[in-house]
């Protein structure tokens, strides 16, 4: 379903269907943001380490939960857009 | 009222004059022409120039001295000190001209305006000008009919000399033909009183006349046909240069505040120099006869030495302010300041930007970005706490709690005033514009349109919190204020999140963290109903203030969702292919909500640190 839906999206700025063309998703533009998920991943994991009681634990869990969803729709994008051979 | 009644008075005196006195016709009727060829000489001079003056005008802003220099020439080739103060005010409106300049200018046209008393008294009375102002007129008219632009420049130049030469010629015969009926040299007025008495009448003279050049010509011509002392003509002329800052002054009138500066200026200039020529008024006339004697004129020359004492005291005026131009501008920039610039306009917004689709939508964002840097003042004071704190470094917890004073605003008016008209504004142009622009432009103006409403609605929703807030935390303690001081301690964490994310590095700048912020506010939401439950069960707030609060705590995470989303489209990262790729990586509320419903619910932290703090 997910997936659909972003390949909708990219079938607009990609195949640049009618009207003004949207910004060209390149594939470096995802890499650059999973590098970043991928930081911000190993810096909440050092946090968690650290946290002082389960309350902090379980917010910083959140986060995490957060992160590894955008990082699994990061993978799925780039996978579009490699398939697609941009 | 004065002003209504001033013109016909002025009128009927004068039709009471030109009925007694033949005389006095040919007297105003010459007046009247002089000040015709001079709006025709102008005229000439905007045709033919063609941009020259304003091109040279340019050019001579960089050093005081070119810009005095230029004053002096431009004036003596146009023969009019108002035309050349006119045209400085309107590019100091445009903000073609720095204040200092267009001061060097008018300083310099006040020595450039003497030398039209040089050419009358010089030229104008011992030659008959008349006969050279008939084949002028005929030619000038003649070419004014071309069409040609420059033929007709030059044509009404040439017709506007004919005009100033007939004027003069009427005036001449005009009192000399007084001087046998009316000896005004009765009315002479000697010592003091007489300087102060005309130097007034040189001021109105002036003032009504609009033309220190045409009083400098009525003066000289009386003084050549021995209807006025020598000395009553020197304190006409001083009158004179006072009066003649009434030009610039109505052109100000119209003007920007820069204007208004170089209005002051002129008049400040003028009247010191005036002030300086009646008290050294002897030594003056010393110094004139000497420049007399040494240039040849005559001792009896009364024309051309006045013509002498105008450039001498004006070149005085000019060589005593010029020292002070710095501290002049310093003063004028305190007297008159710009005005507050008018917020509810929008001013990234118009017509030009229209007619390019790539200005558009930055424009809009600019606009936009405006638009919540106003809401953000008034969300701010709405919730008592300022925004500067809101924005330094210092523990937010311990601003929120240390501001409990009522900041005294009335919302609604600053709502009127900053928000609705600016939001009205971009409406209009996002109808006017979407027309013009397809697909992902479109696209891109009515999200930013959106932004504009979320960022309106965040403001009503604090007009709904603002009464609870100000009843409730500013008492010393208590349950209801640890809840409400939570509310804001939120929204305040919120607007510094967005505030650096605004500043952060063009490479480090990502909205994508905004989706744990929102979940936070998702997982208070959803808090808010265990805690407050808990509050009843344990006696520690009323059912009433449970449900106002629950009702103020949903307009406050409303108040934050907005504010997440204005973030997400305004602050996105600058690189618009990472920008895309974030709006496709972000989380959508739905899916938020069923993260934060799978994670267990931790404690609200803001409530506990506001209960710290």
């Amino acid at each position: 379903m997910k997936l659909k839906r972003i390949t909708r999206k990219l079938e607009r700025f990609i195949g640049g269907k009618g009207g003004a063309k949207a910004p060209a998703i390149e594939s470096e533009h995802v890499e650059e943001i999973l590098q970043r998920l991928d930081s911000k991943r190993r810096k909440l994991e050092d946090r968690l380490a650290l946290a002082e009681n389960d309350q902090e634990g379980d917010r910083i869990r959140r986060k995490l939960s957060i992160v590894d969803e955008q990082r699994k729709r990061g993978d799925e994008l780039l996978a579009i857009i490699r398939s697609d051979g941009g | 009222m004065a002003r209504r009644i001033l013109l016909p008075t002025a009128l009927a005196i004068l039709a009471l004059g030109l009925w007694i006195s033949p005389d006095f016709q040919e007297i105003a009727a010459g007046v009247a022409i002089f000040l015709f060829g001079m709006l025709l000489l102008e005229q000439g001079f905007r045709l033919f120039s063609g941009g020259l003056l304003e091109q040279a005008l340019e050019v001579s802003t960089n050093k005081l001295w070119k810009s005095l220099g230029f004053g002096i020439v431009s004036t003596t080739l146009m023969q009019s000190s108002s035309f050349v103060s006119v045209i400085t005010i309107s590019f100091l409106r445009a903000g073609l001209l720095p204040l200092a300049a267009g001061i060097g200018i008018v300083l310099g046209a006040n020595i450039g305006t003497t030398t039209g008393a040089w050419l009358v008294a010089g030229f104008g009375l011992k030659v008959n000008i008349a006969a050279y102002a008939m084949p002028m007129l005929v030619f000038g008219v003649v070419l004014v009919f071309q069409s040609s632009r420059y033929l007709k420049g030059v044509g009404y130049a040439i017709a506007g000399v004919g005009f100033l030469f007939l004027g003069i010629h009427f005036m001449k015969e005009g009192f000399e033909a007084f001087h046998d009926q009316v000896d005004l040299q009765s009315l002479a007025l000697a010592g003091a009183l007489g300087l102060a008495v005309y130097a007034l009448a040189g001021v109105a003279a002036t003032v009504i006349m609009q033309s220190s050049h045409a009083t400098m010509v009525l003066i000289i011509t009386a003084l050549a046909a021995g209807q006025i002392t020598y000395e009553n003509a020197l304190a006409l002329a001083i009158g004179a240069n006072i009066g003649t800052t009434i030009t610039a002054i109505l052109g100000a009138l119209s003007a920007n505040f820069q204007g208004r500066r170089l209005a002051a200026a002129h008049l400040i200039f003028n009247t010191v120099t005036a002030v300086v020529a009646i008290a050294l008024i002897g030594q003056l006339r010393i110094a004139v006869d000497a420049v007399s004697d040494f240039v040849g004129i005559a001792a009896t020359d009364y024309a051309l030495k006045l013509a002498v004492f105008h450039t001498i005291f004006n070149v005085l005026g000019v060589a005593l302010m010029t020292p002070a131009i710095g501290r002049l501008i310093v003063f004028l920039e305190r007297v008159i300041p710009p005005p507050m610039r008018d917020v509810s306009k929008p001013r990234f917004l118009n017509n030009a930007v229209i007619e390019f689709p790539a200005t558009v939508i930055e424009a809009l964002r600019n606009e936009v970005q405006r638009l919540y840097d106003h809401a953000t003042e008034i969300i701010a004071h709405g919730l008592n706490l300022h925004r500067s704190r809101i924005l330094s470094d210092a523990d937010l917890a311990q601003v929120v709690a240390d501001s409990r004073r009522v900041i005294d605003f009335d919302l609604d008016q600053r709502y009127e005033e900053r928000v609705k008209g600016l939001y009205g504004a971009i409406v209009e142009f996002t109808t006017r514009t979407s027309q013009r622009l397809q697909g992902e432009q479109a696209d891109g103006i009515y999200r930013l349109r959106n932004v504009g409403g979320k960022i309106v609605d965040a403001v009503k929703g604090v007009k709904h919190l603002r009464k609870n807030v100000n009843k409730l935390t500013t008492r010393d303690s208590g349950t209801s204020r640890d809840l409400y001081n939570g509310l804001r301690l939120r929204i305040a964490e919120i607007m510094r999140e967005i505030h650096r994310l605004k500043h952060a590095d063009a490479g480090e700048r990502t909205t994508l963290w905004l989706d744990e912020t929102l979940a936070q506010v998702e997982s208070d939401r959803r808090d808010v109903d265990r805690r407050v439950d808990a509050l009843i069960r344990d006696d520690k707030i009323t059912v009433e203030r449970a449900t106002s609060f629950l009702n103020d705590s949903g307009y406050a995470y409303q108040v934050m969702r907005d504010l997440i989303d204005v973030a997400r489209e305004l602050y996105a990262a600058p690189m618009a292919g990472v920008a895309e790729v974030e709006r496709l990586l972000s989380i959508g509320a739905e899916r938020l909500d069923q993260l934060v419903a799978a994670s267990p619910t931790p404690v609200a932290v803001h409530d506990k640190r506001a209960r710290s703090a």
